[in-house]
C-alpha cells in the first residue's frame, strides 16, 4: 500500500476542507481573515530570501534522438518531489519514456536496486557499507553514487514559536537519549530553551522520520552522533506529515529537508556549539558550510564498470546534471550542485 | 459464520425424496441428478475447507522457513596455512576482496602478499635502520604504525584499487609513503602504539618505557561542497600509574583506553579536566584489548581467560564510568587476540592454547568456536566486509572464509531486556536501523508486543460494549420499521477503509482531542446522565402526548440526545479548564498529576479502531440475537417475564456463544489493524499502560519497516518473526475462544 502518496493527497484534503483549530483556537490553514488559504510557503520563503541561482557554468541539456523505454526509481522520501518534477520535465523532452516514482525512504533504494525493481535509487544518504555489500554480492560491481543536490536538513518548530536558535547538541538533548553531543541535561519543555510565558510550560513534541528514511538516518548520525532517537519522537511515514503534524502541533518540533518548508513552520537556524553563530538556513551559509547540518543528495544507478548506462537512465541523470535540472532543484526548495560537482558527477555517468 | 452454517441440511431431505414417485424400480433420474449434485457440493465444500487449513498451515510454514536461519551458528572454514614471512607479525590486514594479506613484521617490514599462494607482491621497511622495532598495530584496515626503541613512531598506508578489465575485477595493492609522527623522537623507547583513523583524522597513541603515554591527533576538517580542508594538530601526554600493555584510542579521538599488566584498566577522556585516568581494578592481568564497532564498547581479555564487554555509562547526576556490561564464557588459556569486525559487533577471540570463537556482542552468542588454523597467531584481522579472516603467525598465516549472516539475532535479543551501549542498564528497545552501521541494531520485541496488545486491548474496550449493547438494543427492542434501516447502515461502515480511518483520526481528530480533552472524561458521566434523564421525562410524558409520535421515535430522539450531551461537553470544556485547571487540562495533568500526554495516543486510537471493529462485533451480535428462537421469547413472555427480564435472562445466555465469537472476531480485526495503527499511534514504542501515550503495534511496524529490509537480511528475518508472533498469537487467541464457544454452546444447545 502506498501510505504516503495516501498521505500526501488526504493531507491537501484535510487543509482545504478541515481548518484545523490548534489549542488556543486560531485557524492555522487559513488566514487571519478566513479567507483562502494564505499563499504557499514556496513563496513566501522564496520572496523573503535571496533567489539561488544555479551557476552559470552548468551546461543545458541537449535532447538526443531515439529514447524510450521505462524507468522506475524507488528511494528517498525527501527527492520524491524533485524527481516527479525532474521526471515531468524529462517527459516533456521524451514523450515515449514512462516514469514511475515510489518515495518511501532511502532505505527502500537499495533493497530495489538490488532486486532490480528500479534503476534510479534516490538516497538522501549514502549507502551504508552493509547494503553496498549487498549489491556487490549480487552484481560483482559497487553501485554508482551520483550527486543530484544540496539539501539543508531543517529542524521547524510551529510558525509561532519564538525561539531564535538552536545549537546542536540542544537539537541532540531535544531528540536523543544518550545526548551524545554533550548536551548536559534531558530537554522536555520549551522553559529549558529559554522561553518564556506561556511556551515555557509546554512540553516539546518531537516528529521525525520512520527508520526507513534516509534523513533519519543522517540526523541520527550527524546530530544525536549515532545516539538512540527517544522512544517518544513520533514516526511519521513521510517528510511532508512530519512538517504537517508540526504545524498542527505548538509545542511541536520535527526534522525535514529544507524542500518541505510550509508557512505553518519555521526552520530554526542551527548553530555548531555555543560558541559560533547560528546562521540563516539560505544558500550562502550552505555553500560556506556554516550551516552544520547541510548535505548532498544523491541517485544511485547499477552501472556496470567499463560499460555505458541504459540510454533512459543517463539521458534522465544528463538532464539532472544539466542547467535546466538544476533550475528544477531550486524550483523545490532545495540548493543546485555548484559547477565542479557537476563535471565530476557527470563523468561518472558516462 | 458458523451460526448460521449449522443449519444447513446435512443430507437431501426425506420428505422430497419420498415425494418423488418412482419410476421403473430404481432410484428416478431426479434423485440421481440430486445425489450427483450433493456430492459434488460436498466435494467442493471439503476441498474448500481442506485447501483453507493447507493454506494456513502453509502460511506457517513459509513464516517458521523465514524465521529458522535467525538461530543458525555461523560456518567458518579454514584454508591450510601458507609460508609467511619468518618474523612474528605484529599486525595484519586484508582488503575488501580478500586478495592481499598485509602484514606487518617484527622486523619492522611491511610485506603484502597474494592471499592464494603468498607470494610476496610489495615489501617496504618501516623501521629506521637502526632501531629495533617494538609495538605495532594496524591503523583501521588502511594501514600500520610501528614504534620503535628509539621513541619514534611512524604509520603507513596500504591502498588497494579495483579495476575492470573485460568484466573481471582485478585488485592491486601499493604500499604508501612512511609518515613520521611527532611523537618524542629520541626520547624513551616506545613499548605499545596503536591508532585510530576517521575520514581523514588520525590519532595515534604510543606508551613509552618511561610510564608515559603520548596522544598525537591530526583533525581534518572538510567543507564537503568546496572541497577546502583544514587541519588541526595537537599533542597530549598522559601519565600512567603502572607499566602499560595495551593501548587504545577511539575513531572520534576523545578517549584514550590501556591496560596494566597488574589487572587495571585505565580510562583518559581527553576532553575532560581531569587529569589522572579513571582506574578500574579487573583482577587478572589483561591481555588483550580491542574497540568493536562505533567505538563505544571495549572488549577485554584477560590471563584468566575471562572474556568481557565494557563499556561507558553515563547514569544522570554522576560522572560517565565504564561498566563490565556482559561477560562471555571463559576461554581456557590465557586471551591472547582480540579483533574486532568493521561491519557490525563480531569480534575474533584467540587464547594460548590456539582455541578460537567467534562472539558477537549484543546477542551475547557465541556464534563459532573451534581450534585456530594458526595456533601461535601474534595477529589475526577480520576482513572488511566480514566474510573472512586472516590469523598470521611467524612464518606462516592462514585464511578463513566465514558466513555469519545474522549475528545480531538471538532469543535474548529479541525477548529479554538487553543493555546496549550507553544506555544506564537493560531494556527492552526497538530501533532496528538507521543509516550507518555503527549504532547498534536494537531487536527488541517486547515493546512491539505489548504496543500490540495494547492497541487491541484500548479499542475492544470502547467497541465491545457499544457493539454488544447495540446489537441488543436493535435486535430486541428497536421498532421493526428503524432497524430494517439501522442493521445495515451500521453493517457498511465495516466497508470503510481503514486508512481513511487512520488519516481521520491522526491528522483531524488527534489534534482536537488534545485540544478538547476534557471532554473525554466529562462525557463518560455527562452522556449516560442525559441518556437517563431523556428516557425518565419519556415517561413522564402523559400517554396522550405519546401516542401522537411515530412508533420508535424513542431511538432517533436518544441520538439527538447523545449528541446534545458531546457538544455540551464540548462547549463547556473551556470554561471549565479555566476556571479549574488553569486553563489548560491536558497541561494540570501533566504538571499536578505527573501525566504524560502524546497526542497520538490510545484514546484516539481506541476511537478509530472502534469505528473499524464495531460493525463486524455489531453484525454478528446482532444475527445471534435475532437467532434466538421466537417460543423461548414468547415462552418467556407468556409465563409473566417483563421485556428487559427476557432479554437479560432468557436471550443473552442463550446467544452467549454466538456473542462470544464476535467478540472474538472482534479481536481478530483489532491486533491485525495496521493502517489505522500506523497513522493514529505515533509509532512510538514505549512500554507504558497510560492511556494517553502513544504505542507501536506489530502489525504496523512490519508495514512501516518491510520496505527498507532487504531479501534475507536480518531485519528481514525478524519481521517475518513479528509477523509468526502476531500468527501465533492470533491462533492461539482465536483456538482459546473456539473452545470456549463450543461450551458454550452445548451448554445452550438443549434450548
Amino acid at each position: 500500500m502506498n501510505v504516503r502518496s495516501t498521505w500526501l493527497v488526504l493531507a491537501a484534503l484535510a487543509l482545504s476542507a478541515l481548518p484545523a483549530r490548534s489549542a488556543h483556537g486560531q485557524s492555522t490553514a487559513r488566514g487571519p481573515d478566513g479567507q483562502a488559504p494564505a499563499p504557499t510557503a514556496k513563496a513566501l520563503t522564496k520572496e523573503a530570501e535571496e533567489k539561488v541561482t544555479v551557476d552559470e557554468a552548468i551546461g543545458t541539456y541537449k535532447p538526443v534522438s531515439g529514447i524510450s523505454g521505462n524507468l522506475s526509481s524507488v528511494g528517498s522520501d525527501t527527492l520524491n518531489n524533485v524527481m516527479t518534477m525532474w521526471a515531468e520535465s524529462f517527459k516533456g523532452l521524451y514523450p515515449s519514456v514512462r516514469v514511475q516514482i515510489e518515495g518511501k525512504g532511502s532505505g527502500t533504494a537499495p533493497p530495489a536496486l538490488i532486486a532490480g525493481t528500479s534503476q534510479l535509487g534516490p538516497m538522501s544518504r549514502e549507502m551504508k557499507p552493509s547494503e553496498s555489500d549487498e549489491f556487490e554480492k549480487k552484481f560483482g560491481y559497487k553501485p554508482t553514487l551520483v550527486k543530484v543536490a544540496i539539501d539543508a536538513l531543517a529542524v521547524y518548530v510551529h510558525k509561532d514559536n519564538p525561539i531564535q536558535k538552536l545549537t546542536l547538541a540542544q537539537v541532540d538533548a531535544i531528540f536523543g537519549k544518550q545526548r551524545k553531543a554533550g548536551g548536559a541535561k534531558d530537554l522536555t519543555t520549551w522553559g529549558e530553551l529559554g522561553l518564556t510565558g506561556e511556551w515555557a510550560a509546554l512540553p516539546i513534541s518531537m516528529y521525525g522520520r520512520n527508520s526507513a528514511s534516509g534523513t533519519y538516518g543522517f540526523f541520527k548520525e550527524h546530530v544525536l552522533k549515532n545516539g538512540d532517537y527517544k522512544d517518544t519522537v513520533k514516526e511519521q511515514p513521510g517528510s511532508a506529515s512530519v512538517v504537517l503534524s508540526v504545524t498542527e502541533d505548538r509545542g511541536g518540533v520535527g526534522y525535514s529537508g529544507i524542500g518541505y518548508r510550509t508557512s505553518g513552520v519555521r526552520a530554526v537556524p542551527l548553530a555548531k556549539d555555543d560558541a559560533s553563530e547560528a546562521p540563516a538556513v539560505n544558500a550562502a551559509s550552505v555553500y560556506a558550510n556554516k550551516y552544520p547540518i547541510a548535505r548532498y543528495l544523491y541517485v544511485y544507478v547499477n552501472k556496470a564498470p567499463n560499460r555505458p548506462l541504459d540510454p533512459p537512465v543517463k539521458e534522465f541523470l544528463s538532464f539532472v546534471l544539466s542547467q535546466q535540472g538544476q533550475q528544477v532543484v531550486v524550483k523545490d526548495g532545495y540548493f543546485p550542485l555548484l559547477s565542479k560537482d557537476v563535471s565530476a558527477e557527470t563523468k561518472k555517468i558516462q | 459464520m458458523p451460526t448460521t452454517l449449522e443449519r444447513s441440511p446435512d443430507g437431501p431431505n426425506p420428505s422430497a425424496e419420498a415425494a418423488a414417485p418412482p419410476r421403473g424400480g430404481g432410484p428416478s433420474r431426479r434423485l440421481r441428478t440430486r445425489r450427483r449434485r450433493d456430492s459434488l457440493a460436498r466435494v467442493v465444500v471439503v476441498s474448500g475447507g481442506v485447501l483453507i487449513i493447507a493454506s494456513v498451515l502453509g502460511i506457517l510454514f513459509f513464516l517458521v522457513v523465514e524465521v529458522v536461519p535467525l538461530l543458525a551458528p555461523a560456518k567458518v572454514v579454514a584454508h591450510a596455512p601458507l609460508n609467511g614471512p619468518a618474523s612474528a607479525p605484529l599486525g595484519v590486514l586484508t582488503d575488501e576482496s580478500r586478495t592481499f594479506v598485509a602484514l606487518l613484521g617484527g622486523d619492522g617490514v611491511v610485506r603484502v602478499v597474494r592471499a592464494d599462494d603468498g607470494s610476496l607482491v610489495a615489501e617496504k621497511a618501516l623501521a629506521k635502520p637502526a632501531a629495533r622495532p617494538a609495538g605495532g598495530a594496524t591503523l583501521g584496515n588502511a594501514g600500520f604504525v610501528l614504534g620503535d626503541d628509539h621513541g619514534g613512531v611512524v604509520t603507513v598506508a596500504i591502498a588497494f584499487e579495483t579495476a575492470y578489465r573485460d568484466d573481471r575485477a582485478v585488485v592491486s595493492a601499493k604500499i604508501g609513503d612512511r609518515v613520521p609522527i611527532a611523537i618524542d623522537e629520541g626520547g624513551a623507547p616506545v613499548v605499545r602504539c596503536a591508532a585510530s583513523l576517521h575520514g581523514l583524522s588520525a590519532a595515534v597513541v604510543a606508551t613509552r618505557a618511561d610510564g608515559r603515554v603520548v596522544v598525537a591527533l591530526s583533525s581534518v576538517e572538510e567543507n564537503p561542497f568546496s572541497g577546502e580542508k583544514s587541519t588541526q594538530v595537537s599533542r597530549h601526554e598522559l601519565d600512567s600509574p603502572a607499566a602499560v600493555d595495551a593501548v587504545l584510542i577511539d575513531r572520534r579521538r576523545e578517549d584514550v583506553y590501556a591496560a596494566t599488566a597488574d589487572g587495571r584498566l585505565l580510562w583518559w577522556s581527553l576532553g575532560s579536566s581531569e587529569p589522572g585516568p579513571q582506574v578500574y581494578s579487573v583482577g587478572a592481568p589483561v591481555t588483550a584489548l580491542s574497540l568493536l564497532l562505533g567505538d563505544q564498547a571495549l572488549v577485554l581479555g584477560q590471563a584468566d581467560g575471562a572474556l568481557s564487554i565494557w563499556f561507558r555509562v553515563a547514569r544522570s547526576g554522576e560522572r560517565p564510568r565504564l561498566e563490565r556490561v556482559r561477560d562471555f564464557p571463559r576461554l581456557d588459556g590465557a586471551v591472547r587476540l582480540l579483533a574486532p569486525s568493521a561491519r557490525d559487533r563480531t569480534f575474533w577471540v584467540q587464547d594460548d592454547a590456539g582455541h578460537a570463537a567467534l562472539c558477537y556482542s549484543t546477542s551475547e552468542r557465541v556464534l563459532w568456536s573451534g581450534d585456530s588454523p594458526a595456533k601461535a597467531a601474534s595477529a589475526v584481522a577480520l576482513s572488511p566486509k566480514m566474510d573472512g579472516a586472516v590469523v598470521a603467525a611467524a612464518g606462516s598465516f592462514a585464511a578463513l572464509e566465514i558466513d555469519s549472516r545474522h549475528p545480531e539475532a538471538s532469543l535474548s535479543a529479541y525477548f529479554r531486556p538487553v543493555w546496549y551501549e550507553g544506555y544506564d542498564g537493560p531494556e527492552h528497545v526497538w530501533q532496528s536501523s538507521s543509516g550507518s552501521d555503527e549504532s547498534e541494531p536494537k531487536l527488541g520485541l517486547m515493546p512491539l508486543v505489548f504496543g500490540t496488545l495494547k492497541a487491541t486491548l484500548f479499542s475492544l474496550l470502547f467497541a465491545v460494549p457499544l457493539a454488544l449493547l447495540a446489537a441488543m438494543y436493535t435486535s430486541q427492542f428497536m421498532h421493526w420499521k428503524l432497524k430494517r434501516v439501522v442493521k445495515p447502515v451500521v453493517e457498511i461502515m465495516a466497508s470503510l477503509p481503514s486508512v481513511v480511518l487512520g488519516f481521520l483520526a491522526g491528522l483531524w481528530l488527534a489534534p482536537r482531542v488534545a485540544s478538547f480533552f476534557l471532554a473525554v472524561p466529562l462525557a463518560l458521566v455527562v452522556v449516560p446522565v442525559a441518556i437517563l434523564a431523556a428516557s425518565a421525562l419519556g415517561q413522564r410524558l402523559p400517554a396522550r402526548v405519546r401516542h401522537r409520535f411515530p412508533d420508535g421515535i424513542g431511538s432517533i430522539v436518544s441520538i439527538g440526545v447523545v449528541a446534545l450531551a458531546i457538544g455540551l461537553c464540548v462547549l463547556a470544556c473551556r470554561p471549565l479548564e479555566a476556571a479549574c485547571f488553569g486553563g489548560d487540562f491536558v497541561a494540570w495533568l501533566r504538571s499536578s498529576l505527573g501525566i504524560a500526554y502524546d497526542s497520538k495516543n490510545c484514546v484516539v486510537l481506541g476511537l478509530a479502531m472502534g469505528v473499524a471493529v464495531v460493525p463486524i462485533i455489531f453484525a454478528i451480535a446482532e444475527e445471534s440475537f435475532s437467532n434466538v428462537p421466537r417460543t423461548l421469547v414468547s415462552g418467556s413472555l407468556a409465563l409473566g417475564a417483563d421485556r428487559w427480564h427476557t432479554v437479560t435472562r432468557v436471550v443473552l445466555p442463550t446467544a452467549s456463544a454466538g456473542l462470544f465469537s464476535a467478540v472474538m472476531i472482534g479481536f481478530g480485526r483489532a491486533i491485525g489493524e495496521t493502517m489505522i495503527v500506523v497513522m493514529a499511534s505515533g509509532n512510538t514504542p514505549i512500554m507504558d499502560w497510560s492511556m494517553l501515550r502513544g504505542l507501536r503495534s506489530l502489525s504496523a511496524n512490519i508495514a512501516t519497516e518491510i520496505p527498507e529490509a532487504p531479501d534475507g537480511g536480518t531485519l528481514y528475518r525478524t519481521l517475518f518473526l513479528a509477523a509468526l508472533l502476531l500468527f501465533t498469537l492470533t491462533f492461539a487467541v482465536n483456538t482459546a475462544a473456539e473452545l470456549v464457544r463450543q461450551h458454550l454452546r452445548q451448554k445452550y444447545a438443549r434450548l
